[in-house]
């Protein structure tokens, strides 16, 4: 019986796909088509022209205009890998602090999922003292007495959020905008696959890594992906070889080189001549700015070239890999015209099971190795007129919550805060966003927000607005689809922001 | 079909009424007359002489009237032919009306084209024609005339194609005259089969070195191509001048020629462009483009070298300025018209942006050929451009800037920063009149570009860090109202330089450390880990535990002495035995008499008295004057602060109030000696029983790079205040920490070796005054 119905089906099954024919599917789909090919008519008619990012194989990091003027040439971008602490750094908070001690409540709970606390933690009140700084009257804590000398010059977005509470994924989002491996490229390569860059004897996005730890996205932070692999970003280090690999080899000069350069460049044109693949060209070409790079890159990363007073004012030791010197660094580079600098220091995770991860403790030293470098990289871009179309952006890749950690229901042996990506404070400054100001608004422990809350998609899309870009116009074909840092969920520009 | 063929509407008329309304000999004579004045004017040494040119000036009113008057005679009499005979209408007073008018247009025409001296291909085919449409109007009206009249045989077609070809002339003059006036293209611009005519070419030979160009046909002819030849070239020669070949300049107009070799001053060409604006002989006229004064005084420089047909600019050993100016010339004549257009995210039509980049665009790519990365558009929308020879380093000089210097109107942002560009490119940039950022950092610039940056009248940010300018620079970009910043960092213009009116708030000066320590020479770079040690009350347990305890370790401090409680020796130290301290190389300092508050106003002025009866104690055992004071009770005020002042007292310690509450175990506020007075010094880390070492090593972090941790502690143990003893296991694990720990404990009269004590800050506590501390917590 069971036999019988099922050969029935399978016959009918097979009847019904014999009636199907070539008639069958152009009609199906004629509407699909048409609708497809109309929508890439009304495109074009409407003006969602394509912005076109070709270059010459031989420059692939030449410079291009802007889609629209620009107010930012390029970015700093101080990535404080860990998650600070907004709630000892910039939310001021009184009434966390009346809450000090008391069990959470169960509202904060409910439905919510943390790295680390388990039950019910207690509140924490802030383990910093708050005052109000500046013209502007931004309330600050006491740990960042040099960054107080530039409040008025910082834009705060005091309601970002994320949807990511561990580290890798978070930094990933904040850096690439999918919070998966190899899920999407960097900033600092869209940037300058859009831009290009300035100065075509180095890189055009270079990452400084300091804190004594690669972040935990590993280096897919700032891999370009599926962009083209010249505009992933360059490591650079402060002490030693600035980038791995780009010294001559011992008994190897600089003429030897150029000789070997040239012969290799010689079969290299063969083949393109018997090929035509452009791939050959680009190579050319990367030989070219490595061997530039030689003297360039080396010239760059040089401290000695500055004289004591900046490197008192950097609070920089030359050969020692600090995030001072990479500050420094980002300086020179940003004068020398590289497009994006990423620096990345670790130390900002703040659970509280270790001194160093103590909010009262370890975090004071956290704060002083970036406070001084910061100051002075801003009054240094600011001395120079360069803050006027750099865009400095600092950040971490998620806050830290207003209870106190409470590592498998045990509070922890000193004091911390667990990730909360629900709420937390990032800053700008320069590249024309607005001094002296804040958006956004938490609820009185900073825990939930309750004023424009802001996505990690807006800030690309406010940050690639700065530099010249409708973040929907730039993108790469990419697996059938128009890729962009912004991803498909609606992206805003905070306009709010903008000066 | 019986009746006669239909009457014509005349038959029915009378005699008399068919009779014209003029006599055919009348109607011709008539409109001559109206040519009248203009013979009289002929005539031109009679006293109104002046009529002629002003009478010239109704051409263009009184031609209407032909046209409308002309044409309607030819309509009405189609009506009546194809009504039949059904309407009658005057067409002969019409043509005759319209015959008076177009021979009164052309007479006054021709006295315009008199007086303003106009000639051309254009101008004399209108001429032509509006004479041929006077004559065909006069003719057409007699003939029609003597058709009414019947006198002639000329059938009645002859007279009304004559009216037709006057109607067809009409046209074509009227045209030509529209030409004239409204341009060439004028009528057909907007029509699909328009094809525009190629706009103006300049033979400017790009790919040669300036100094290689032709004087006059690279030069000259350019300028003249851009000032003049829309009124003194080709088909237009306004006051008979033709400046299109070399040949028409010395041939000149109607007052003469235009140049006289090696004298501008008496050469008409450069005479009229010289006059001032307002004259009424200037050259261009008002509403035209204007020469620049580079153009001027290039051309100036081509008469004065004889108006030379050929000669380069090389063999003609023409001055460095005019050849940068030459550089620019492209730029300035081809950027009459440049428009801002507004940045926006909207995306741009791609012909409006060629039409926006326009003429211009074979330059820049051909500059972008050569300057690579260093010449860009401002964006995929603009035509403006952006000029960024910062990248190119030094390699990048005045000679590149004057070849770049051909597109510098358009030029809106421009970096030089670390080029080899000098002074000498002032022209240039003065040349970039719509820039908006100008950066001019780490360049050989000096204050000899200050009237070339005065000249920016869009400047909204100059950048001059690293140059030699000085303060003599800024009056001439003061008036400058767009500029909102001014970087002068590392330039001789201080900021305590005079300001000018109008940049005051726009300067910025870099906050950088040098300046902040050659203010304050004495002050020393602080070690990292740097405590200071202090020791209130004089305790028994200061020279027995806790004296013993720093020598060893090596560690400096500060004993506050008062002899408020020094009645109780088994408790308390006596004087000797404070001298015993200062012996062993502590600082004692100065803790008031009575112990009492000098937060207080009244207290707070008996301060004085107080310390030096403690001073005077101190004295008797060998302890010189102090310099150091503790605020007793931790109360201040701005009393007591005087009177410190007054007895010579250096540094005074606070206590953690009013940043923190007394009796709490919390960190206070860790000196900065930029922002706390030096007789205001707070205390970090008040010693409480409860202190445990973990928050101990908080105190001690919690100091910032430029900050120092102040410690206070009472007895080691302190029996007779237990609220403040430390017990002396803990203080001993303390005083372990910070030698592990690596710091350096100092007493309070070393932190004069930080503190610029000239100018204290201005703390904001300064003013206030804090009571003395609530009634100590009891144990």
């Amino acid at each position: 019986m069971k036999d019988r119905e099922s050969q029935l089906i399978r016959e009918l099954e097979t009847q019904r796909l014999e009636a199907q024919t070539r008639r069958h599917f152009l009609r199906t789909c004629a509407t699909g088509m048409g609708a497809m090919f109309l929508s890439t008519m009304a495109n074009r008619a409407f003006g969602s022209a394509e912005l076109d990012f070709t270059r010459p194989a031989v420059s692939p990091l030449a410079a291009l205009p802007p889609q629209f003027a620009a107010k930012a040439r390029r970015v700093i971008y101080l990535h404080m890998a860990g998650g600070p602490s907004q709630l000892e750094l910039f939310e001021h908070k009184p009434d966390l602090e009346k809450l000090n001690g008391q069990d959470c409540p169960q509202s904060f709970l409910a439905g919510k999922r943390f790295a680390f606390i388990t039950g019910t933690p207690k509140m924490l009140g802030p383990q910093a003292q708050f005052h109000q700084a500046g013209k502007s009257g931004t309330w600050l804590s006491d740990r960042l007495p040099h960054l107080e000398r530039c409040v008025d010059d910082l834009c705060f977005i005091r309601s970002m959020r994320t949807d990511q509470f561990n580290h890798a994924p978070a930094q990933l989002l904040m850096q690439t905008g999918s919070p998966r491996l190899g899920g999407g490229a960097s900033l600092g390569s869209w940037v300058t696959y859009g831009l290009g860059t300035e100065n075509q004897n180095l890189p055009g996005f270079i990452v400084l890594v300091s804190g004594g730890k690669t972040p935990d996205g590993g280096k897919s932070l700032w891999s370009s992906n599926f962009l083209p692999s010249v505009y992933q970003g360059v490591q650079c280090r402060a002490k030693g070889d600035p980038v791995l690999y780009l010294s001559n080899p011992a008994g190897v000069s600089r003429g030897l080189r150029r000789e070997v350069l040239d012969a290799i460049e010689e079969a290299d044109r063969q083949e393109h001549a018997a090929l035509g693949d452009p791939e050959t060209l680009t190579r050319i070409a990367q030989y070219e700015m490595a061997f530039r790079m030689q003297i360039s890159a080396s010239d760059a990363m040089d401290l000695r070239q500055e004289p004591p007073e900046m490197h008192a004012k950097y609070g920089t030791e030359v050969g020692k890999e600090s995030f001072a010197n990479n500050c420094l660094l980002a300086r020179r580079l940003a004068e020398r015209g590289v497009r994006f600098i990423q620096l990345y220091h670790w130390g900002w995770d703040s659970h509280g099971s270790t001194e160093s991860e103590a909010l009262n403790l370890g975090f004071h030293a956290q704060c002083r190795q970036v406070d001084q470098p910061i100051a002075a990289l801003l009054e240094d871009l600011k001395g120079r007129g360069m803050l006027e179309d750099t865009l400095v952006v600092w950040g971490g890749e998620f806050g830290r919550t207003p209870m106190q950690e409470n590592r498998g229901g045990q509070a922890n042996k000193f004091i911390g805060r667990d990730h909360h990506p629900g709420a937390f404070t990032i800053w700008m400054a320069g590249g024309g966003v607005k001094p002296g100001f804040g958006y956004g608004e938490t609820d009185a422990v900073g825990y939930d927000i309750v004023e424009n809350p802001v996505e990690v998609r807006d800030l690309h899309a406010t940050i690639l607005h700065q530099l010249g870009f409708d973040h929907r116009k730039l993108n790469f074909r990419f697996q059938g689809l128009d890729q962009k840092i912004t991803g498909v969920k609606p992206a805003k520009v905070i306009r709010d922001v903008l000066a | 079909m019986n009746g006669s063929p239909p009457e014509s509407p005349e038959s029915h008329l009378s005699e008399r009424q068919r009779r014209p309304f003029l006599r055919p000999w009348q109607a011709v004579a008539l409109p001559l007359i109206a040519t009248a004045p203009v013979l009289l004017m002929l005539a031109e040494r009679l006293p109104w002489a002046w009529l002629a040119p002003f009478l010239g000036r109704f051409h263009p009113v009184v031609l209407h009237f032909p046209i409308v008057l002309l044409l309607l005679a030819g309509c009405l009499e189609i009506l009546q032919i194809a009504g039949r005979g059904r309407w009658e209408f005057p067409v002969t007073l019409v043509l005759f009306l319209g015959a008076t008018g177009a021979v009164t247009a052309m007479a006054l025409g021709w006295l315009l084209m008199r007086a303003d001296a106009v000639t051309g291909g254009l101008i004399e085919a209108h001429e032509r024609d509006g004479i041929i449409v006077a004559v065909l109007a006069v003719v057409t009206l007699s003939a029609r005339l003597l058709a009414d009249a019947r006198r002639t045989p000329l059938p009645r077609w002859a007279g009304r194609a004559l009216l037709a070809v006057t109607g067809v002339m009409l046209f074509r003059t009227s045209h030509e005259g529209a030409r004239v006036t409204h341009g060439e293209e004028y009528l057909e611009e907007h029509a699909p089969w328009f094809k525009p005519k190629p706009k103006t070419v300049f033979a400017f030979p790009l790919s040669r070195p300036v100094l290689q160009w032709d004087l006059y046909a690279h030069v000259v002819t350019p300028i003249l191509q851009a000032r003049c030849y829309e009124c003194h070239a080709a088909r237009k020669a306004k006051g008979g001048l033709l400046l299109d070949s070399w040949a028409n300049v010395q041939r000149g107009g109607k007052t003469g020629g235009a140049v006289v070799p090696a004298k501008p001053d008496e050469s008409l060409l450069f005479q009229r462009i010289n006059l001032p604006f307002e004259h009424h002989d200037h050259m261009p006229p008002r509403r035209k483009s204007q020469l620049s004064a580079e153009e001027m005084a290039l051309l100036r420089r081509w008469i004065l070298l004889g108006a030379p047909a050929q000669g380069t600019l090389g063999s003609l050993h023409l001055d460095n300025r005019l050849v940068t100016v030459v550089g620019q010339l492209p730029g300035l004549l081809l950027d009459k018209n440049a428009v801002v257009p507004d940045a926006s995210d909207e995306e741009p039509d791609p012909a409006a942006v060629a039409k926006l980049r326009g003429d211009l665009a074979g330059v820049v790519a051909e500059m972008q050929a050569r300057y690579p990365q260093v010449v860009a558009y401002e964006s995929r929308q603009s035509g403006d451009l952006e000029m960024n020879a910062a990248v190119a380093g030094k390699s990048f000089g005045d000679a590149d800037l004057a070849a770049v210097g051909r597109v510098a109107g358009r030029i809106v942002w421009a970096d030089f920063s670390g080029t080899a560009i000098t002074d000498r490119s002032a022209a240039v940039v003065a040349a970039m009149k719509r820039l908006r950022v100008l950066r001019l950092g780490r360049t050989a610039v000096t204050d000899l570009m200050a009237p070339a940056l005065g000249k920016l009248a869009h400047l909204e940010s100059l950048n001059l860090f690293g140059t030699a300018v000085t303060p003599a620079l800024l009056p001439a970009i003061a008036p400058i109202n767009s500029l909102r910043r001014v970087y002068v960092g590392e330039t001789r213009i201080a900021s305590d330089a005079a300001c000018p009116e109008g940049l005051r708030g726009k300067i910025l000066f870099p906050a950088t450390f040098s300046q902040a320590r050659s203010a304050s020479p004495a002050r020393r770079a602080k070690p990292a880990k740097l405590v200071v040690l202090t020791f209130d009350d004089a305790v028994k347990s200061h020279l027995t535990v806790v004296a013993p305890l720093l020598r060893e370790l090596g560690f400096r401090a500060t004993f506050f002495i008062t002899p408020r409680w020094m009645g109780d020796q088994s408790n308390f130290l006596t004087w000797a035995e404070v001298g015993q301290l200062h012996r062993m190389g502590f600082e004692i300092g100065n803790h008031s008499w009575t112990h009492a508050d000098f937060g207080d106003p009244n207290t707070g002025k008996l301060l004085g008295g107080e310390l030096q009866r403690v001073e005077a104690e101190l004295a008797k055992v060998g302890v010189p004057k102090p310099i150091s004071f503790a605020w007793s009770g931790n109360a201040f005020g701005p009393e007591g602060i005087e009177e410190l002042k007054k007895h010579g007292y250096q540094l005074a310690r606070r206590g953690m109030q009013p940043e923190v509450l007394y009796g709490a175990v919390k960190v206070g506020p860790a000196l900065d000696v930029r922002r706390h007075h030096p007789l205001l010094i707070p205390t970090t880390g008040d010693a409480y029983p409860a202190w445990t070492l973990e928050h101990f090593k908080e105190v001690v972090a919690s100091a910032q790079l430029e900050e120092i941790v102040v410690l206070t502690f009472h007895g080691v143990p302190d029996p007779a205040h237990p609220w403040v003893s430390t017990p002396q296991e803990k203080f001993h694990a303390y005083m372990m920490y910070l030698k592990e720990a690596g710091f350096t404990a100092i007493a309070l009269r070393e932190l004069a070796n930080y503190y610029d004590l000239s100018s204290p800050p201005a703390d904001r506590l300064l003013g206030t005054r804090s009571g003395r501390d609530a009634a100590p917590p009891k144990p």
